[in-house]
């Protein structure tokens, strides 16, 4: 039986997730095993989308026109478009400023609006292709990657149920940062990364997005109730959602 | 030789120490230790890092026994050979309190009880241990409700009562009599000023608690069921995260997740299982898309109707052993006690006593 081909792409983004997959080494050569790389950029220097990949992976937001082009080729190639880390999975840290119009977003940065190809606001993968799976994550989690690769190639849906944060948090006996009075968002983030930050003393930062059933409610009174208000709650919040969070806190009826 | 078990020993303080060193010949040692702030259950190397000192750890000892996360077993799916991987470890779990002995107590009932007990479960149970200690409660506690404050049954092997310099041992088992055997040197027989100290300590603890920290849970099964539409529910739910911390903390919750896990080249299948909560909607779901409870409420209830609705009909005693685990380690501040209360209390404001008069002076 031949080898199933995947591929693993980049649009805009830090390249975060795909160094969290060359560091995990000991997966990464059990994965070239049994699997052949057709498409890996940043890992090699021969690549190739014109044969037909069983796993795309893709990292990154779809920001310019290039990015769109890309990712449609990557869709058109790809049995399994699979969307890794938070830029991909929604929006991520670029889509904070999705309210701002872009051109002047362009002009504060750049001193002009004047761009070689068109810049887009940031939109996660599936606002342009269809998206078969999500890892969200920042970085997407080396394990869940490997995990969710073989669940893939041996033709299963991956199973990581969406719980909060706090589970695997608990899990590593952590103190519960909320309690101790710090801006945490592991109650309504999905887990999946083991927790570190809370274990090194942080509160979450939510880079993996909402679990099953997030109480924005609750936790905009919770962080209100740790001095943490308006504009400044807004900007801890939106980090890592911002391209969906107004949109939530309005369903979940909170007034800011 | 004339064998006979005995009741009650008296070991002092100063000898503890000693005494910890000794249990590691029956297994590994695991025992309450400090970090920063919070205690947990730890396996034991140097002894003098044991902290008894403590009202609860963040996580209870049903992980020594019930691990978290667990492979039942490997196979190939070509062969379709089964592989056990499991293999219990003996085991001394040093310093727990009442609370968690019934926990663990609770969780013999439900895995041992009937004609098909869990053979995991009996193996490593069998394979340990439990010696525990006597506790002051704080704020959260409410064990002296649950009737649990004290351990009784047979799921214990040796309990320490604090008596000032000494400790007052209660021998529950044959294994127990065992370690103190193996370790006389350590022991006093009781004197008769052990014995009314002992006596005193014990009967001093349900003063300890404070009214308002503590629910009421006369016929709490039925009014629970009785209340089962009441608005409290969707009250307290409000405040919610569904993050489980509730059910992950409680020494009784035993739920869990099974998946097959496939290595990458799909030769080994691994059936890996999680312990996970009824509070995470996935939960519930089922084929077709079903999900049994449906919304953020029916999860909150849930949790309450299975600990004391659901353990009663099953193993004929509450699944609660009043910790205070799941109130103390709450994000959001929710109170069990105070859901209780609310749910007993239930219409209380507009009578204020008055009917009770009238029923108890006719």
């Amino acid at each position: 039986m031949a080898k199933p081909k995947i591929g693993i792409m980049y649009l805009t983004s830090c390249s975060g997730c795909q160094c969290e997959i060359l560091n995990y080494e000991s997966a990464l050569l059990k994965l070239l095993d049994i699997a052949e790389i057709k498409y890996f950029p940043i890992g090699s220097s021969a690549n190739t989308l014109d044969e037909e990949l069983d796993v795309l992976f893709v990292e990154g937001s779809v920001s310019t026109e290039l990015d769109e082009k890309m990712v449609k080729k990557g869709r058109e190639a790809a049995k399994l478009l699979v969307a890794i880390g938070t830029c991909a999975s929604f929006g991520g840290v670029q889509a904070n400023n999705n309210d701002v119009p872009v051109e002047e977003l362009l002009e504060t940065t750049y001193g002009t609006i004047d761009m070689p190809f068109k810049i887009t606001k940031a939109r996660p993968l599936e606002e342009v292709v269809k998206v078969d799976y999500k890892l969200s994550g920042c970085p997407v989690e080396g394990k869940q990657f490997v995990q969710a690769s073989a669940f893939l190639l041996n033709g299963i849906q991956p199973f990581f149920p969406k719980m909060a944060v706090c589970y695997e948090c608990k899990l590593s006996e952590t103190e519960c940062r909320t309690l101790q009075g710090l801006w945490c968002l592991g109650p309504i983030t999905n887990a999946g990364c083991g927790a570190p930050c809370t274990s090194k003393g942080l509160g979450c930062q939510g880079c993996r997005g909402d679990h099953d059933d997030p109480n924005y409610m609750e936790m905009v009174e919770v962080l209100t109730e740790r001095a943490l208000k308006d504009k400044d709650l807004i900007n801890f919040m939106k980090a890592f959602r911002g391209n969906y969070l107004k949109e939530k806190l309005k369903d979940a009826g909170v007034e800011l | 030789m004339e064998f006979q078990l005995e009741t009650a020993k008296i070991i002092p303080k100063e000898n503890l120490g000693e005494f910890l060193e000794g249990l590691k010949s029956f297994g590994r040692l695991v025992a309450p230790v400090k970090k920063k702030e919070k205690f947990y259950f730890s396996e034991i190397d140097d002894v003098s890092k044991v902290d008894t000192d403590y009202i609860r750890t963040i996580l209870p000892p049903k992980k020594f026994i019930l691990e978290y996360l667990r492979e039942r077993f490997e196979y190939s799916p070509e062969k379709m050979e089964f592989l056990e991987t499991f293999k219990p470890q003996s085991q001394v779990v040093f310093g727990l309190h009442s609370c968690d002995l019934h926990g663990i107590a609770i969780l013999d009932a439900v895995y041992l009880k009937g004609e098909n007990p869990d053979p995991r479960y009996l193996a490593a149970r069998k394979e340990t241990v439990l010696i525990g200690i006597s506790c002051a409660p704080d704020e959260d506690c409410f064990c002296i409700s649950t009737g649990t404050a004290f351990p009784d049954g047979t799921s214990w092997d040796l309990f320490f009562t604090d008596i000032g310099d000494s400790y007052f041992i209660s021998i529950g088992s044959a294994k127990g009599d065992e370690i103190v055997h193996s370790l006389e040197q350590l022991f006093k027989e009781i004197s008769k000023r052990d014995l009314v100290l002992y006596k005193k300590v014990t009967a001093e603890k349900k003063y300890m608690f404070k009214d308002g920290n503590i629910p009421d849970i006369e016929r709490i099964s039925q009014v629970i069921e009785l209340e089962f539409d009441s608005e409290i529910w969707d009250e307290e739910a409000k405040r919610c995260f569904s993050c489980g911390t509730c059910t992950n903390t409680c020494p009784t919750c035993f739920c869990y997740t099974s998946v097959d896990v496939p290595s990458l080249d799909g030769s080994v299948v691994k059936r890996v299982e999680f312990i996970t909560s009824c509070q995470y909607p996935y939960y519930s779901l089922v084929a077709g898309g079903h999900w049994f409870h449906e919304n953020l409420k029916e999860r909150f209830r849930n949790r309450y109707y299975h600990k004391y609705v659901g353990y009663p009909y099953q193993i004929e005693r509450f699944g609660c052993v009043g910790c205070g685990r799941c109130q103390h380690e709450c994000p959001a501040g929710i109170r069990i006690v105070d859901t209780l209360k609310k749910l007993r209390g239930a219409g209380d404001e507009e009578k204020s006593g008055k009917a009770t008069d009238n029923i108890h002076s006719a």
